[in-house]
Formats: C-alpha cells, sequence, structure tokens
C-alpha cells in the first residue's frame, strides 16, 4: 500500500502487473523450496537412523552414487551409455508411433470403413498394461531393441490415434462451411482446415504419449534388458545398491520431464494459435 | 435477377420449419430480411448458400437450381470464423487460393483488405484482432471473391453496441461504393431498415413472409435518418408484425 501511494502516477498504473510478476517470482521460488526441504527432511531423516540406510540412503550418498556412475559408470557400461540407450529406443519407438498413428487416425476419422476395421483392435489393445505383452514380446523378438520399440508402439499408438480423431471430429463446423462457400473441395477442406485444425488435439496426444512411451520403455527394460536406466535399475536393485537405484529414477524422471518440455516448446512453433480459437 | 426463390418450403423432421416462401432479389440491391430469433431466417440463407436443401420449392441463381454451395454465393457469418493459423492476408486470400493457388491476384486481396480499413494489420494472425476488425476481415474474404450475391448472416449481432454500431456505419459507406447485391438477415429493426433497400419481415412457426416494403429513404443513408417519419413508419409496421 505505502509502496503504491508514494509511487508516480504512471507507476501506480503499473503497480497490478509488478504485484503479478512479484507472484510469480514467489511461485517460481515455492517450487525451488519445496525441493530443497524435501531433501533436508529426506537427509535429517537418514541423520536419525529411522530407517536401516541400506533401503534409504542419504541424499549425500545418492549424490556420491551419481558422482560414481558419472567417473566409472556401473554394470560395464557408463551412465551416459544407458541414457543414450534409452533415448534411442524412445525417439525410434515415438517418431514411429506418430509416423504411424497420425495418419491412421486421419484415415480412421475420414472413412467409416476403416474406423470399422481398426477400431475394435485398438479398443482391445488398449486396457490391457503393456507390461503382459513383455513375455510374449520377448519369446517372439528376444531381448533385442526390437520388443522394447514395439513395446512403445502398442503403448503409444492407441493414444495418437485417438487423439488424431478426436482432433478431426472437433474441427469447429463454421470453419468448414466458410470453406464451402468460398468454394473450397472436399480435399482442400481436408487439407487446408480440417488438418491444421487437429494440430492442436494431436499435440496433445503427443504429450501423453510421450509419457506412454517412457513407461513402456523403462518396464520393458526392467524385465529384458542389458542396458538402458530401466536396466540400471534392476541390476543395482538385485544388487541392493539402493543409493544407484534411486540415482537412475531421478534421471528417469528427469529426462521424462526434459521430453515433455521439449514437445510443448515444438508446439509453440507449430501451433501458436492453441488456446486462441 | 441474380436470385429468385420460388415457393421453398424447409422441414426439419415433422418440424416445418419455413412454408411457401417466395423472393426476388434484383442486381445492386440490398435486400434484409428482418425476424424474431426461430423464425427460420438462417435457414433461408443457408438454402442460398447452397449448404443446405429445400424440402419444397426451388431456388434459381441467374435461372439454373443452386446445387451447392460456391464462391459466387459467399457468405458472412455472426461469428468471423477465421482460421488462425492464417494471417490476416492469407485469411482474405483463402478462396482465391482455393480457387487457384499459383494465380492469387494479390493486388486485389491488398486492394480489399485496404477497403476495409485493415491496412498495416496484413500479417496479424485473427487473436491478435478486435472483434469488429475480425468481422471486417470476414466481409473482405467474402468481397475478395466478387460474389454475384453477398449473403450476411446477422453478421453483427455478436459483437457489442458500440461496434456494431461502427460496422453498420461503415458497411453503408462501403455499399455506396460497390454496391453489391446483399441478402443480409437480422433480427435487428433498425438495422434492417438504415442497410435495406427492401425489408423482408419474416413471421414464425412456420416461418413465411408476412410483409415486404421498399424503404422509402434516399441513398446515401445516414444514421440521421432513423428519425425521419418515413423511417418511423415502416419500423412501426415491422414491431407490430415481429409483436405477434
Amino acid at each position: 500500500m505505502a509502496e503504491t501511494e508514494s509511487a508516480p502516477p504512471p507507476a501506480v498504473a503499473a503497480s497490478g502487473s509488478l504485484a503479478s510478476r512479484g507472484w510469480r517470482i514467489t511461485s517460481r521460488y515455492a517450487t525451488v523450496s519445496v525441493l530443497i526441504a524435501a531433501v533436508i527432511v529426506w537427509q535429517v531423516v537418514c541423520d536419525f537412523h529411522l530407517f536401516p540406510p541400506i533401503a534409504l540412503p542419504s541424499p549425500v550418498s545418492v549424490l556420491n552414487a551419481l558422482i560414481l556412475l558419472l567417473a566409472h559408470g556401473y554394470g560395464g557400461h557408463s551412465l551416459f551409455d544407458d541414457i543414450w540407450i534409452s533415448s534411442l529406443r524412445i525417439a525410434i519407438g515415438f517418431v514411429g508411433a506418430v509416423v504411424i498413428g497420425v495418419p491412421v487416425g486421419l484415415l480412421m476419422a475420414r472413412i467409416d470403413i476403416i474406423f470399422r476395421t481398426i477400431d475394435p483392435f485398438l479398443q482391445f489393445i488398449r486396457p490391457v498394461p503393456p507390461l503382459a505383452y513383455i513375455p510374449l514380446l520377448v519369446v517372439w523378438f528376444g531381448i533385442g531393441e526390437l520388443p522394447k520399440i514395439v513395446l512403445i508402439l502398442i503403448g503409444t499408438i492407441p493414444v495418437i490415434i485417438i487423439g488424431t480423431i478426436s482432433g478431426v471430429k472437433g474441427t469447429p463446423p463454421l470453419r468448414l462451411s466458410v470453406a464451402r462457400t468460398l468454394g473450397a473441395s472436399e480435399s482442400q477442406i481436408f487439407r487446408h482446415v480440417i488438418l491444421p485444425s487437429s494440430l492442436p488435439e494431436i499435440f496433445t496426444a503427443m504429450r501423453i504419449g510421450i509419457g506412454v512411451a517412457w513407461t513402456c520403455l523403462v518396464a520393458a527394460e526392467l524385465i529384458a534388458a542389458d542396458q538402458g536406466l530401466g536396466w540400471l535399475v534392476q541390476y543395482a536393485g538385485q544388487a541392493l545398491q539402493v543409493a544407484i537405484v534411486i540415482v537412475g529414477i531421478i534421471v528417469i524422471g528427469v529426462l521424462g520431464y526434459a521430453m515433455e518440455l521439449l514437445i510443448r516448446v515444438f508446439e509453440r512453433r507449430v501451433v501458436p494459435w492453441r488456446g486462441h480459437g | 435477377m441474380p436470385i429468385r426463390i420460388e415457393h421453398v418450403g424447409r422441414d426439419f423432421g415433422p418440424l416445418r420449419v419455413l412454408d411457401d416462401v417466395s423472393l426476388a432479389i434484383e442486381d445492386g440491391t440490398f435486400v434484409t430480411v428482418l425476424g424474431a430469433s426461430g423464425c427460420g431466417k438462417t435457414t433461408l440463407l443457408n438454402m442460398v448458400a447452397g449448404l443446405s436443401a429445400p424440402s419444397r420449392g426451388r431456388i434459381l441463381l441467374d435461372g439454373k437450381p443452386i446445387a451447392g454451395p460456391g464462391p459466387d454465393r459467399v457468405v458472412v457469418f455472426q461469428q468471423p470464423g477465421l482460421y488462425p493459423w492464417l494471417t490476416l492476408r492469407d485469411n482474405v486470400a483463402f478462396g482465391l487460393r482455393m480457387r487457384s493457388a499459383r494465380h492469387i491476384e494479390w493486388p486485389r486481396v491488398d486492394e480489399v483488405i485496404a477497403v476495409m480499413g485493415l491496412r498495416g494489420f496484413e500479417s496479424h494472425r485473427p487473436y491478435e484482432l478486435s472483434g469488429g476488425m475480425q468481422q471486417r476481415v470476414a466481409l473482405a474474404r467474402a468481397l475478395v471473391m466478387q460474389p454475384r450475391v453477398l449473403l450476411m448472416d446477422e453478421p453483427f449481432a455478436a459483437l457489442d453496441a458500440q461496434t456494431r454500431h461502427n460496422m453498420q456505419r461503415f458497411l453503408l459507406e462501403l455499399w455506396e461504393k460497390i454496391q453489391a447485391t446483399v441478402l443480409f438477415i437480422t433480427h435487428d429493426i433498425d438495422e434492417a431498415i438504415l442497410l435495406g433497400d427492401r425489408v423482408v419481415v419474416m413471421g414464425a412457426r412456420p416461418g413465411r413472409i408476412v410483409l415486404e416494403q421498399s424503404v422509402p429513404l434516399s441513398r446515401p443513408r445516414q444514421w440521421e435518418m432513423s428519425l425521419e417519419p418515413a423511417f418511423i413508419d415502416l419500423k412501426r409496421q415491422a414491431l407490430h408484425i415481429l409483436a405477434g
């Protein structure tokens, strides 16, 4: 209040935005504060030996495990090898799912017979947890790269297809009427109106899909792999190296978050009109 | 006589929305259709646009029955319906691009943009424009096609009072320049009389034409004409019909 009164008139008008900027800074600090507080609580719990250190290593020993992993790796390969191979599997699986899922979704939305042919399979695959496919995929494809990528496809394609269909069906009728009265043909309407109209929903599906893909991959690596972040967590767990397990979990979480952010950046560039009708 | 509507009726299921509507629109005239909401006036316009077909009767454009939508009868809707992924200039050029992507007549596009007072905003996206400007872009997008008949479906109804007033004045000035053939749907009595050469008043359930009257006001029109006795007389008649 005192600040507002002492400020000259032009600044008074701007004080609203200043206040909201102040709020934004506070809320950004909130994230960092909660993180720091959580680590401190974690450290205090460890210092009081409430749990055996083998079950709950302290933040300091997790940090040491991270340094050890960065310097020497674990189980025969470095942390970066595991990150690289997992990221590569995700990239191939996810890009494959988008490349297959978007055109299939577009066709299903436009052509009824294709919808009726594919939809039952889609609805059958969807409720089955991806984990249930792993034994089958191992029997069929071994423990190489193929089963992991197939699992990512199985998990992610339905998400992309459903988002694409919903995007096409959600095209505002007014946009279609406008194009018709301006003389657009059906194929022009599809290309110049329906396709761009469905992009925001396709991006939403991609953001959900990248999470699903990541979950599928880590699950596959936990069970049938000899490298990758899922394998790292599983291998260290068997050796009761809980600090390394926690490092692995943190890396998996941070990478998943980074992928989401990457798609958001991409989305802002491709559909800048999102949220503007 | 570009448009002839002959004994047209339209049913939605068992509901008779329009019953035996006949109307002729001459070249270069501005015809306003006035009616309460639900009287079928938008249904009538959609059939002229070719977006739906009559259940009875027929609609002729230059003597040929209307088979579907086409750029000779562009519609300006109540909402602008602009494409948010296109700039203002590309929105205006949309119809020309559909006609021929290689030979867009950009000078004509830029001329219409200038006439509509939108110069300087060519690279803006629709969501960066005010509601009134968006509706002017929609009008520019229609005019650039040089339609035989311009169809307007309550184009100013979604705007605030001040903007609507400005748009009506703007349309009057514009019409003096281009003298287009216009079919204009509205539920606003003042708007119908002020803009129209002819006012068609519709009754509801089923929709039908109750009054068809030339507007006895000279052109160019000004807002002050709404105080003239001839205006008030016509307004009284229309009010009487709309009140039931």
